[in-house]
């Protein structure tokens, strides 16, 4: 078991521990006092926040999880960790405690940990909240619903964004379920029954014989007694992303009645094929190469789908190249960031150039997007089983506009079609929610929200990203560089098929 | 004839006398305190007897029920101890032998040369077995997929002779790390001691504060001793031993009755001696003032003997010089600290860190026994010390088989002065069969301590100095033991189906066996005349009784007895009943259910 305490100093502008230190002293020499622990306890001093926790636990389990951080060898350490709690109090009194769950990449403590703590906080009537939102006791459900359902969204969010809402959350990365411990702002229960209730938390880990491993480790929960279990939100995203399936398997079969009908015809009415002056009519020729089979439509395919992901993979690889401080007079920020913008910018140029080309004439838009909503489908499947947060407001903005895309003959169609798209690009998605977060939680102010300051904010979130993605390992850029921002090029460069 | 009966009693009480006079029953207790509000009690009682007892099988202090085991399975020397906790060497030092025994139950066994090889595993057997239900602990699963025989760690400790050469293949070591010691263990232990618990330094040993420490052991010893320095006859010696480490927090004394919350009663009169040795450094913070003076005082520069003759109702106050502190420890010469490392279900490694604090080389042997469901890459192994390598004079490896027989492997090691010696290799966990897995599958599995044994330069002094001595001046160290996670299953997820699908199948067994096993045929409708139904429907009108108990009394016959259940037959007529007949008059004969093949 591990308690821990993260340090703080006082210019870092985060919320002191103080309180936390205390009660990690006192129930140090407490505990050390009695006989019953069947269980090594290590209390733990993090510095640097994240980075901290990180280099402990890479030293614990000897591993490097990124080649930022370097871990030293351990002069003490006990056996396997069955639980870590990660205490942040602030001061002597509290108007309650709020529990943090999430974790790197989307992971979640076991669910009887985190009822463990919330029934303990009722037991000991200190008031339990989630990301600060309190339980609304209401029969109405007319307020009560919302309520929820906005807690709800609020932990969603805060997993989406593959980041750990505190120091526990890089403990369950090595299957070690942890949690977060905070004040909350006030002043109605004080040191004693947060110690009581962190000690009632411990016994009672220091009882279970076995590793957490009955209940759920996939959940949501919308208050501090409920939770809604993964049984109960895959069958709605399902039906979210079912959308784009049918549509793919639709027209999959448009494609092959299609193509049949085609080659049939100019069978059959041979003498149309022609012009007068004996060659093959525009209809012939489009007809003509139409692929045989499937698999040869499939092959054809393979070149652009490549060339989709390799730009994903180049926008990956951009933060390095463009972070090295070659560009004088910049700050990396901006260098990373314009530079990241300007690779995006020119593989949709690039796409729409090559597109153009007459070898490209021959693919089939059917054939395409049914791969391409295939694909979209079966990665937002494969995302919801990793992290139902993500792939859930990923889908809830893609699959509407994935499934109208096509491209037309007319103008002012493709060029809405094209700020459909734009809207829903990876980068827009992040702005978005971040300005809706904001408002949501009630960070922004309103000036905040002025195109310039959005800016910055999604400078802010990129950079924090690439930051997580090469610290920690959190595996949100990957999944936006190499599978969201590929597929999105792929519909991008739908609209300048052939009709 | 009351002459003759009085002749026989003294005959019988003089023979009893004379074979008493060659066994021996001493008993002792050594107190030491430790750092941080720790004392170390060590009880050793100790019976020396003559080998022929097992023969002759005239017992008298010596236990009859261990003595026939010994007997029965040839055995030369025999350690078990049951220990609950870890012994700690960082915090702790250095103890004297016997002390420090490995988490859970261990068995040492040599087994008398002149036994055929291939009869060893069979007496081994049965050894468990018996001694399982002697101590009654589970020994019974130290069976020999869980034994192994170390060659060099392990050597005779009792009287050897000289003409018998010591063969390993008739040694076995087990251990079982994973069981708890208790009350039901302390009780037949007590038995084994001539005052069995009644009298003299037994009656302190008391199980709450026993069993509420932060360490004990209790031990079984048997070993062949020379009765004089010559060693021309060999005596049989048996030392039951506990050692305990009691906390008295926040006090600056302790007494004996305090630490072990009884006192000592009657005078064990069968003790040939009866002592409680207080052990304490000479100067220093643990230096220790004693209320009343000891019969015996043999001082040295480091450490102090304090030493007292066990009367009725003894009592021993002794109190500390400076004031206890918590605070950190000098760690002693040689500590080790012993990990698996890495995480997942899958792979690891096992790493044991020595720390040599010495000025000079420590030559050690390491010995790593690893149960089967554990595989070692042996390979994997490197032994480093500051990035270098560490030679290995000699490596005796035991390959484990799966199921059959644990991994073994002895290291002959010179770890380097003033340095850490890292002893690192990869192990892959099993996924075992399913009925392999105990109840609490989730808890994960114990890999019992290594053994490291050397010749330590700076080892402990007094009673303990010739406690090494007999041992040849050789330290045991015992690592932790570690809990290995292996790759577990899901146990209730068979159980829920199980009972879904039980449910499901006890709901939809009778309907299901009635749709596919039956056929509904519907009666023959008689045609009436349509004369006599406009008759009839006009006598409805009118009120009159139309003969229609036929219709409503319709009844499905349900013609064979293979009908499942019950309620089978009121859903048919039902089904039948909502068939529309055309005028609901069906007779009794014309409905009938017939079976189908």
């Amino acid at each position: 078991m591990v308690m821990s305490v993260p340090l703080r100093p006082l210019s870092s502008g985060l919320a002191a521990t103080d309180g936390s230190v205390a009660i990690m002293l006192a129930l140090a020499s407490h505990m050390i006092k009695h006989t019953y622990w069947s269980k090594d306890i290590i209390f733990l001093f993090t510095q640097h926040e994240f980075v901290g926790v990180q280099a402990w636990l890479d030293g614990y389990f000897e591993v490097q999880t990124s080649s930022y951080v370097k871990a030293e060898r351990l002069p003490a350490r006990a056996g396997l960790i069955q639980a870590a709690i990660n205490l942040e109090l602030s001061g002597m009194s509290f108007g309650g405690i709020d529990v943090l769950i999430e974790g790197i990449n989307g992971l979640l403590p076991n669910l009887d940990l985190v009822n463990l703590v919330h029934k303990l906080a009722r037991e000991n009537g200190i008031r339990s909240t989630i990301h600060h939102r309190p339980d609304l006791f209401s029969k109405d459900l007319d307020k009560l619903v919302p309520h929820n359902i906005l807690t709800t969204f609020t932990m969603m969010a805060n997993l989406a964004t593959g980041m750990p809402s505190g120091n526990h959350g890089l403990f369950l990365r090595f299957r070690v379920d942890s949690l977060t411990i905070k004040s909350a702002p006030g002043g109605s229960s004080g040191l004693n029954s947060v110690g009581q209730l962190v000690e009632g938390v411990f016994r009672s880990i220091n009882n279970l014989l076995e590793k957490f491993h009955q209940s759920f480790f996939f959940y949501l929960m919308p208050c501090t007694y409920r939770y809604i279990s993964i049984g109960l939100y895959i069958p709605p995203f399902a039906l979210m992303v079912a959308a784009s399936l049918i549509q793919a398997i639709m027209l999959w079969s448009r494609f092959t009645f299609e193509v049949d009908t085609k080659k049939s015809k100019l069978i059959a009415n041979q003498d149309q094929a022609f012009t007068s002056d004996g060659k093959f009519t525009d209809d012939t020729i489009h007809t003509l190469r139409l692929p045989d089979n499937v698999v040869q439509g499939v092959y054809s395919l393979i070149p652009l789908i490549v060339g989709c992901h390799l730009s994903g993979l180049m926008l990956l690889k951009a933060p390095s190249l463009f972070g090295g401080g070659e560009v004088k007079q910049m700050p990396a920020a901006d260098t990373v960031i314009l530079g990241g913008l300007a690779g995006i910018v020119s593989s949709m140029m690039l796409i729409r150039t090559v597109l153009r080309k007459e070898e490209f004439d021959g693919i089939n838009w059917y054939l395409f997007k049914t791969i391409s909503l295939i694909y979209h489908g079966l990665t937002l499947f494969l995302l919801s089983l990793l992290n139902i947060s993500l792939a859930a407001i990923v889908a809830a903005f893609t699959v509407p506009v994935y499934t109208v895309i096509r491209p037309t003959s007319y103008k002012l169609l493709t060029g809405l079609q094209m700020l459909l798209l734009l809207l829903i690009s990876p980068v827009s998605i992040i702005l978005i929610c971040q300005t809706l977060y904001n408002v949501v939680t009630g960070n922004a102010q309103i000036h905040s929200l002025e195109f310039f300051s959005l800016l910055t904010d999604l400078q802010h979130s990129v950079l924090y990203a690439i930051i997580d993605h090469l610290v920690y390992k959190n595996y949100l850029l990957n999944i936006v560089c190499l599978v969201l921002y590929p597929t999105w090029l792929m519909f991008w460069s739908l609209l300048f098929m052939n009709v | 004839m009351r002459h003759l009966m009085l002749l026989v009693a003294t005959l019988h009480l003089l023979n009893t006398a004379h074979v008493f006079g060659n066994d021996k029953f001493t008993e002792s207790l050594q107190l030491e305190p430790l750092d941080n509000h720790l004392v170390l009690g060590q009880f050793k009682f100790s019976v020396t007897s003559s080998p022929n007892v097992l023969t002759t099988g005239h017992y008298h202090l010596f236990p009859k029920s261990l003595g026939e085991i010994l007997h029965k399975y040839h055995i030369q020397e025999l350690e078990l101890s049951l220990t609950q906790g870890l012994w700690r060497y960082a915090r702790w030092g250095i103890p004297s032998d016997g002390v420090a025994n490995p988490p859970g139950a261990s068995i040492l066994v040599h087994f008398d040369s002149e036994l055929p090889l291939e009869d060893v595993d069979k007496h081994w057997k049965g050894l468990i077995n018996s001694l399982a239900g002697f101590i009654c602990a589970s020994l019974n699963y130290a069976d020999n997929t869980v034994a192994t025989s170390p060659q060099y760690t392990f050597t005779p400790r009792g009287a050897f002779n000289a003409n018998k050469t010591f063969q390993h293949s008739h040694l076995r070591y087990a251990n079982l790390p994973q069981e708890n010691v208790c009350t039901e263990n302390l009780t037949p232990w007590k038995k084994l001691l001539p005052c069995g618990g009644q009298a003299g330094l037994s009656s302190l040993l008391n199980s709450k504060p026993l069993f509420d420490s932060n360490y004990h052991s209790m031990s079984i010893i048997v070993r062949p001793q020379c009765k004089t320095s010559e060693c021309d006859s060999i005596n049989l010696n048996l030392t039951l031993g506990l050692s305990v480490v009691l906390a008295h927090p926040k006090k600056d004394y302790f007494t004996l009755s305090f630490l072990f919350r009884n006192s000592v009663g009657r005078e064990c009169h069968i003790a040939e001696s009866s002592t409680v040795v207080v052990k304490f450094p000479t100067v220093g913070k643990l230096s220790l003032h004693l209320e009343s003076p000891p019969d015996n005082t043999v001082s040295s520069e480091q450490h102090t003997l304090a030493s007292y003759k066990v009367t009725s109702n003894f009592n021993l106050k002794a109190s500390y010089k400076v004031k206890p502190t918590y605070g950190a420890v000098a760690p002693p010469v040689l500590h080790t600290l012993r990990y698996l490392s890495g995480y997942g279900q899958e792979y690891g490694s096992i790493v044991c860190e020595i720390t040599n604090n010495a000025e000079e080389l420590i030559q050690i042997v390491y010995m790593e026994y690893i149960p089967w469901f554990l595989r070692i890459y042996l390979h994997t192994l490197s032994i480093t010390s500051n990035g270098s390598k560490v030679p290995v004079s000699k490596l005796l490896y035991s390959p484990g088989l799966e199921r059959k027989k644990p991994s073994m492997f002895e290291l002959l090691l010179n770890l380097p002065a003033n340095a850490t010696t890292v002893i690192r290799f990869d192990v892959e966990k099993l996924f075992l069969k399913w009925t392999e897995y105990p109840p609490d599958a989730n808890l994960g599995f114990h890999v019992p301590a290594a053994i490291i044994t050397g010749v330590i330069p700076d080892a402990p002094e007094g009673s303990s100095i010739q406690m090494l001595r007999e041992g040849y001046g050789v330290v045991r160290f015992y690592t932790e033991k570690l809990v290995v996670l292996l790759p577990t299953p899901d146990f209730s997820m068979p159980y829920n189906v199980i009972c879904l699908a039980c449910t499901v199948v006890a709901l939809a067994f009778g309907s299901i066996h009635n749709l596919t096993t039956k056929i509904l045929i519907r009666p023959k409708e008689k045609k009436i005349p349509i004369m006599q139904r406009i008759t009839r429907k006009i006598k409805k009108v009118l009120g009159f009784k139309v003969e229609e108990a036929v219709t409503s009394t319709q009844q499905v016959q349900s013609s064979t007895d293979k009908t499942p259940a019950g309620e089978t037959t009121p859903r048919n007529e039902t089904s039948v009943d909502s068939e529309p007949t055309v005028d609901g008059e069906v007779s009794l004969e014309d409905s009938e259910v017939t079976q189908r093949d």
